[in-house]
């Protein structure tokens, strides 16, 4: 996809959700759509003239399309997935700071010393923050206490 | 009334300085320093933690404690806003537009040199405005009442989308939808569930660090990961930087007209309730980019785009203490915890408080004098390590700041749906901004959303009950019009533009 037609995409999920909002205004009471409608209404006026003008320039041809930086991108957002699922299954304290490890391992190619240094430091920060200032489980959001 | 104030503002300066009262600014300030640079935890969460661990303590030292924690995180917020391009309070938002292009120049030490002495030199103004209204606050506040307020807050919103950079009408969109997240949640009046679908989670709302972190700090950070540049300067040492720390500060001298003008827009906007600091920066820093000369490089990197909001966002704070000390409406998130803590200690705002009370009053002012000042010299002091962080390998620092975002983002509120929160907008804001849709005019509506609301009902009741005036309300004309001007002046001046085009 080059960077005209992922523009375009950004402005249409835009205008989805805008759209979404002011349908969804549509079905609660009077008192409590008045503010949703008065925003939505020339919100989505604006953000289709947006679309319009994207559309039509996602047909021309696209100087800046850069295959290596859309690849690299879709690698990030995958980490990022993997971040909250490390995050859910093995609690915050731990899952965030072995998710950084992974990542200065396998993609910024650091030195497990480097890796291990900066994971251990950020969870030792972790547990005291929850434990020591917050009080609170530090297992807290981990997918394993919901069967506890 | 004057020899009054004057009297209890001596006493209240000896009582600030004698040992050990003057360790509880001082340790407050550093703490607030410290947690403020980390994302996710702001001074105001500190603020909240201080008050169980302070319930037993006598008034005077609640005012010490509570005036320095106050005075104490904003400065950091704009220092993560020069550096990181991710603001580490709502307000540091303005000083960002400026403040990162001058970072990424390798500038970094004279952006930070100027925050850190208009914030110090704005925050004073300000307290010397709050101590001069002091006789005369009520007028002052009962000026504004809901269409003044919601007139106030729709100008700032303009004026933020006026002043970021790209497309007007892209922003007046992220504007939009921004206060259409703000809505998610319980109607205010009926408790009706708006736009939660049904979601435990959604049934709050959408609450504003996991969105901030994500639109900025992860989205930057995701940025900076995939771009060509090592490090966020350019550069790999310390040495090859640019800038000086002593030229920054004297840049607030060097255009003392605009610091004056920037920090009188901020203690007025500070005096207005349920306005905040954004607001403040915004309209200061829109101030400097209309009025000075040779404003082309606004935007791209000018020193005066760092000196306006950080002078007005200093300054708004000695404003914001007139509403919450006379009449206990507070002004923004850290003077409603603030509130909080003077409720819960016994200190109750009001006549009391400012006539039998004054003392106690100025400690907590001179107490906010002291923290801003503190806050700002030990902030020069660690303006060449934290330089340093512009030169330190982007595929270290982005991961980092990424995990510690996200751990940001639970530590708010220990629900995992924030972290959930954070990451989504964390790839929708790094789409903004590759494609020129700008965030802050998003993040800010989200801010301010539930005032506008607030303020739009109350006026919309007037109006059924023939009881609001137009005419009679000089100030919400006036108002009305300056939001007006944002939006119209700009097209005009784009189609002259073109005629003129069109004709040569």
């Amino acid at each position: 996809m080059n960077t005209l037609s992922e523009r375009t995409v950004l402005t249409t999920a835009l205008t989805l959700a805008v759209a979404g909002f002011v349908v969804s205004s549509t079905t609660l009471g009077p008192a409590a759509r008045t503010a949703p409608l008065v925003v939505g209404i020339p919100t989505l006026a604006l953000v289709a003239l947006a679309l319009r003008r994207d559309a039509a320039r996602a047909r021309e041809p696209d100087p800046d399309n850069d295959r290596q930086r859309a690849i690299d991108e879709r690698n990030l957002l995958g980490w990022l997935t993997l971040l909250v699922v490390l995050a859910a299954i093995a609690g915050v304290p731990i899952g965030v700071p072995l998710w950084l490890l992974l990542f200065l391992r396998i993609r910024s190619h650091e030195s497990w010393t480097l890796g291990i240094a900066f994971s251990s430091g950020l969870m030792i920060v972790l547990l005291a923050v929850f434990t020591l200032l917050l009080r609170i489980d530090p297992m807290s959001g981990s997918v394993a206490t919901w069967f506890s | 009334m004057l020899h009054h104030t004057l009297a209890a503002a001596w006493e209240g300066l000896w009582l600030v300085l004698a040992w050990p009262n003057v360790l509880y600014p001082i340790v407050a300030t550093l703490a607030a320093m410290v947690v403020a640079f980390l994302p996710g935890v702001s001074g105001v969460t500190l603020m909240a933690l201080a008050i169980p661990f302070t319930l037993f303590w006598d008034p005077l030292s609640v005012m010490l404690l509570f005036g320095g924690l106050v005075g104490g995180a904003t400065f950091m917020g704009s220092v993560t806003a020069i550096l990181f391009n991710v603001p580490g309070t709502g307000p540091s938002a303005a000083t960002l537009i400026d403040g990162h292009p001058l970072a990424v120049q390798g500038q970094a030490k004279t952006a930070i040199g100027c925050a850190a002495m208009a914030s110090a030199m704005g925050s004073s103004f300000g307290i010397l405005v709050l101590v001069a209204l002091i006789p005369v606050m009520s007028e002052a506040v009962y000026a504004f009442g809901a269409p003044e307020l919601l007139m106030l807050l729709l100008w700032g919103l303009t004026t933020i989308a006026l002043v970021g950079r790209g497309s007007i009408s892209r922003a007046l969109v992220a504007t939009g939808i921004g206060l259409l997240l703000s809505f998610i949640g319980q109607d205010p009046r009926t408790g009706e569930g708006r736009f939660t679908f049904g979601s435990q989670y959604l049934w709050n709302g959408l609450s504003l660090v996991p969105v901030m972190l994500g639109l900025f700090s992860i989205a930057e950070m995701i940025d900076l990961s995939v771009s060509n540049r090592a490090t966020i300067s350019g550069l790999s040492r310390i040495d090859q930087l640019s800038g000086n720390v002593r030229e920054g500060a004297m840049t607030v001298f060097r255009h003392f007209g605009l610091f004056l003008r920037s920090a009188a827009i901020g203690t007025c906007v500070g005096v207005v309730p349920g306005v905040g600091g954004t607001v403040a920066s915004f309209l200061a820093y829109g101030h400097a980019a209309g009025s000075v000369k040779n404003p082309e490089r606004f935007g791209k990197g000018d020193i005066r785009g760092v000196l306006a909001p950080e002078a007005a966002h200093d300054a708004k704070d000695g404003g914001a203490l007139v509403p919450v000390l006379a009449f206990g409406i507070p002004g923004s998130e850290s003077t409603a915890v603030l509130l909080a803590a003077l409720l819960l200690h016994g200190i109750v705002p009001g006549r009391e408080l400012m006539t039998n009370q004054l003392t106690l009053v100025f400690v907590l002012i001179w107490s906010l004098f002291i923290s801003n000042w503190l806050t700002s010299i030990v902030g020069l002091m660690l303006v060449t390590p934290l330089a340093r962080l512009t030169t330190v390998r982007l595929q270290r620092l982005a991961p980092i700041g990424i995990a510690l975002a996200a751990a940001g983002a639970f530590v708010n509120a220990q629900r995992f749906g924030d972290i959930v929160v954070a990451v989504a907008f964390g790839g929708v804001g790094y789409y903004m901004k590759k494609h020129g849709w700008p965030r802050i005019p998003m993040l800010v509506a989200l801010l301010v959303g539930s005032g506008i609301e607030r303020n739009l009902t109350i006026a919309l009741r007037l109006r059924e009950l023939g009881r609001l005036d137009v005419f009679a309300r000089p100030l919400l004309i006036l108002l009305a019009a300056l939001a007006a001007l944002n939006v119209i002046v700009p097209k005009l001046r784009a189609a002259r533009i073109r005629w003129k085009g069109a004709t040569a």
